[in-house]
């Protein structure tokens, strides 16, 4: 398969900058775009693991999101991957 | 957007078979893709509308320790709602439309949900008896589910409704020790456990979505799941000596109901018309879809923030 992933093209980070920009109707600029998975870990011997994503079009509000709703485990690291930065080698 | 590719049923249930998740929409058969968001739907729906609904009785928390904890149930709540809504939105889903601009009416949580918590005992209640719902079937799909990303996201929820519903018996517990205490519990536990044995919906003999099970969108049938719920929910009541209206019958092995049921509801006096008899399941349906008396503004309270930001942008 040559795709980057299976959503690239709905989600790009071309799209989410263009939702922001005036020729788009103002309400646009309440839906966030930009979609990022969080990864985290509990312990110094486990490795980072998806634990879920947020939606957010810039990084200062993903971090705070991610934060605020994958509160469920005192992580000791946790970090944000954009999407459309993904590059699928094999797909399940 | 293009439209996804869709697999014919022959190759998802083929994949089924191969105990492959469904991973993504391109895995998913039209049908599968229909089941799938009317089920997250419901949950999505669910978890969002609980948020301010426990919100309407958080304020009467008696201790500011108690209303953090509340609040800290709402936010959970609100997590799992995003998370829902992800899902939904990776499947196509316009969510901000479903969010924000559907009809109050066509929310698809359940009835319970519209009648309003007045008080610290009914949100306690609420706690030891909804939430325990939500994790009964949260918890099967958790076992049974066949799409991946919403298997993986459960683990979370799993874990924090276990939490919600434990916050609830313990109250139940502390405020059961007076006399004045276990009588408000008694007045919740009378409105209040009926409309969570009917939360989980048509007895199997009329049930509607059979592909619900063969899909694994559920691994329980619905009259087991209110089993399931009602064999830790009945002990939890026995234990505080609140009465319910339902026991163990040890010859059929299962929990029987001492009231009847389906039956009609006066949700304003939030009392069921048991001395009317038995109603039918079409007359709890109807009941449903008409909604009860907090929908509009539980639904109002969730959408309004959005709309008072865009009149103000687009006063700019
Ligand atoms: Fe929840
Ligand atoms: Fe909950």
């Amino acid at each position: 398969m040559k795709r980057m992933n299976s959503d690239a093209p709905k989600s790009g980070a071309a799209e989410s900058v263009a939702s922001l920009g005036s020729d788009q109707p103002r309400r646009e600029a309440l839906n966030e775009r930009r979609v990022w998975h969080v990864y985290a870990r509990r312990k110094y011997d486990e490795p980072l693991h998806e634990i879920g994503n947020v939606v957010a079009d810039d990084v200062e509000l993903a971090r705070v999101y991610a934060r605020s709703i994958y509160d469920e485990f005192p992580w000791i690291e946790m970090v944000l991957v954009p999407r459309d930065c993904i590059v699928t080698v094999i797909a399940p | 957007m293009v439209a996804p590719a869709l697999q014919s049923e022959e190759a998802l249930l083929n994949r089924i078979r191969r105990q492959q998740l469904i991973e993504s929409v391109e895995h998913m058969s039209p049908l599968y893709l229909e089941g799938i968001k009317r089920i997250l739907t419901v949950s999505a729906d669910t978890e969002l509308i609980s948020a301010p609904a426990y919100y309407h009785a958080a304020v009467h928390a008696p201790t500011l320790n108690a209303f953090g904890s509340a609040v800290a149930i709402i936010q959970d709540e609100l997590g799992h709602a995003h998370i829902a809504y992800r899902l939904l939105r990776d499947l196509g889903v316009d969510t901000e439309q479903l969010i924000f601009e559907r009809d109050p009416r066509q929310f698809k949580y359940p009835y319970a949900f519209d009648v309003p918590l007045d008080s610290w005992v009914e949100l306690i209640v609420a706690n030891a008896f909804y939430d325990r719902a939500g994790y009964v079937l949260l918890s099967d799909i958790y076992h049974s589910t066949t799409f991946g990303p919403w298997k993986r996201a459960l683990v979370k929820v799993d874990k924090e409704e276990t939490f919600h519903l434990r916050h609830g018996e313990q109250w139940m517990r502390r405020l059961n020790a007076t006399p004045e205490g276990h009588e408000q519990l008694q007045r919740a536990v009378d409105w209040m456990f009926l409309l969570t044995v009917e939360w989980f919906g048509l007895p199997d003999d009329l049930k509607k979505h059979s592909e619900q099970l063969e899909y694994g969108f559920k691994g329980h049938t619905n009259d087991e799941l209110r089993q399931i719920w009602m064999s830790t929910a009945v002990p939890l009541c026995e234990e505080l000596q609140l009465k319910v209206p339902a026991h163990y019958d040890p010859e059929q092995q299962k929990y029987v109901l001492d009231c009847p049921f389906p039956a009609h509801f006066d949700a304003k006096a939030k009392r069921w018309l048991l001395e009317e008899g038995p109603c039918s399941w079409d007359d709890v349906l109807k009941r449903w879809k008409a909604r009860g008396p907090a929908n509009e503004e539980f639904v109002g309270l969730i959408q309004r923030g959005k709309r008072e930001m865009l009149r103000l942008l687009e006063q700019e």
